[in-house]
């Protein structure tokens, strides 16, 4: 095999099998064209040295086989600062919850990692945030959605959003607890070894509590998936805050519903009337305290639109 | 500050992205008459327009795929050649570039 074709045979193991025969046929007819007018202005046969000089000007095999493909890229440069905040925010958040998660799961069941299984779930856990933000942009950058959302961009979301800076820390305090409390709610984390082994009683949730089951769900993965919004987007804004109002009225409904509803839990062991009493007093004050938590936000979401309308008044 | 060769660096950079638009319509241009890849190269190269063989074999490609340029495989001094001449959409896109191009150098013109 001359050097040309070797070249060319080098060049092709670049290219996509199904347009191999015809890119390299035309880098050929390019290649062979240079040479010809070489020979032209030399007036006789090229020597290996003078092949070598026109396909060095051609450049790298790779670089050559590039430059006769479509540019393609994993994430391009329009998507790609989207993608490195997303990647951290995300990021930043699965580590968070993972580890409040291993916390809660060693102070209530005792269940503890050695520093290699700590590690291991670690790279693990990094190795699928990464992988999954991956796939999400591959997807976003290959379907053409990104270049609607670039057109269809609106001044107008700069209007009142900018106004209202989040508190980085409370909402991540509230995707953690509701991570928390979805990841428990669902069964993908148990608690249920809160009480010790040689208890004499045994509490567990009553059937109150299955009516809530989706609605609760719904209402704090409503809550989950704004707040991760708000993070990533960094401002409340009017929909967002009228959406954050909306979900705690709702949880509040339900907090309240729960209060009035009974029994909450169900005791095993008999008997135990006055100590059911008990706990059921100290599950209405957990849920009062939640109810405190949840007025809390509500007066937050609240005084957000206030400062939206005093900034409106002023301008 | 940038140093002498940072400078160096940059002028090449913002030279080499210039005469990358401007290749574009120099090619269209010279490929009002027919060309093989080679022969074009020398045509520009004669009005004083130096391309690389890494770039302007692939932009002819991609203007072909464009279908701004009409292509064809035939014989000619013992070898087959692809042929290249402007389309028909390809004329028109030349005549609205040469109207823009005229309207920026008048603009810079002023400017420069």
């Amino acid at each position: 095999m001359d050097i040309i074709e070797s070249y060319l045979s080098e060049i092709g193991r670049f290219l996509p099998e199904s347009r191999r025969d015809e890119l390299v046929t035309e880098v050929r007819d390019d290649l062979l064209g240079e040479l010809e007018a070489l020979v032209e202005e030399r007036g006789g046969e090229l020597t290996e040295q003078d092949q070598r000089d026109v396909i060095g000007r051609f450049g790298h095999p790779f670089k050559v086989a590039a430059r006769y493909q479509p540019t393609k890229y994993l994430i391009g440069p329009e998507l790609y600062p989207a993608f490195r905040q997303t990647l951290r925010t995300v990021f930043v958040l699965a580590i968070v919850l993972w580890m409040a998660v291993t916390v809660i799961g060693y102070i209530v069941s005792g269940d503890s990692l050695g520093p290699f299984q700590l590690l291991g779930r670690f790279i693990e856990l990094s190795i699928w945030v990464v992988a999954v933000v991956i796939l999400v942009f591959l997807a976003i950058e290959n379907s053409g959605e990104k270049l609607r959302w670039y057109e269809d961009w609106d001044p107008k979301s700069l209007s009142t959003g900018v106004l209202n800076v989040i508190r980085r820390s409370d909402v991540i305090t509230n995707l953690i607890s509701e991570g928390v409390f979805l990841l428990w709610w669902n069964d993908v984390l148990s608690f249920s070894r809160w009480m010790p082994e040689d208890a004499v009683i045994e509490l567990s949730l009553s059937p109150v509590w299955d009516t809530f089951f989706w609605p609760l769900n719904l209402a704090i993965g409503v809550a989950f998936v704004l707040h991760f919004y708000v993070l990533v987007r960094g401002v409340w804004q009017r929909a967002t805050l009228l959406t954050e109002v909306v979900t705690n009225v709702a949880l509040l409904g339900m907090v309240f519903a729960l209060l009035v509803n009974g029994p909450l839990l169900v005791i095993e062991v008999m008997p135990a009337e006055h100590l059911q009493q008990v706990v059921q007093n100290t599950v209405r004050m957990i849920l009062l305290v939640l109810g405190g938590f949840v007025l809390w936000d509500v007066w937050l979401a609240v005084r957000g639109f206030r400062g939206i309308q005093l900034l409106k008044a002023k301008r | 500050m940038a140093d002498k060769a940072d400078i160096d660096d940059i002028t090449e950079k913002l030279r080499s992205e210039i005469r990358r638009g401007a290749l574009v319509l120099a090619v269209l241009a010279q490929l009002r008459q027919e060309h093989y890849g080679y022969s074009l190269r020398k045509a520009l190269a004669d009005k004083g327009l130096e391309v690389e063989e890494g770039t302007l074999y692939p932009l002819i490609r991609r203007l072909e795929k464009q279908g701004l340029l009409t292509s064809e495989w035939r014989e000619e001094a013992r070898r087959r050649k692809r042929f290249y001449q402007l389309s028909d959409a390809g004329a028109q896109v030349l005549r609205q570039l040469q109207e823009d191009w005229l309207e920026l150098d008048a603009s810079l013109q002023q400017l420069v």
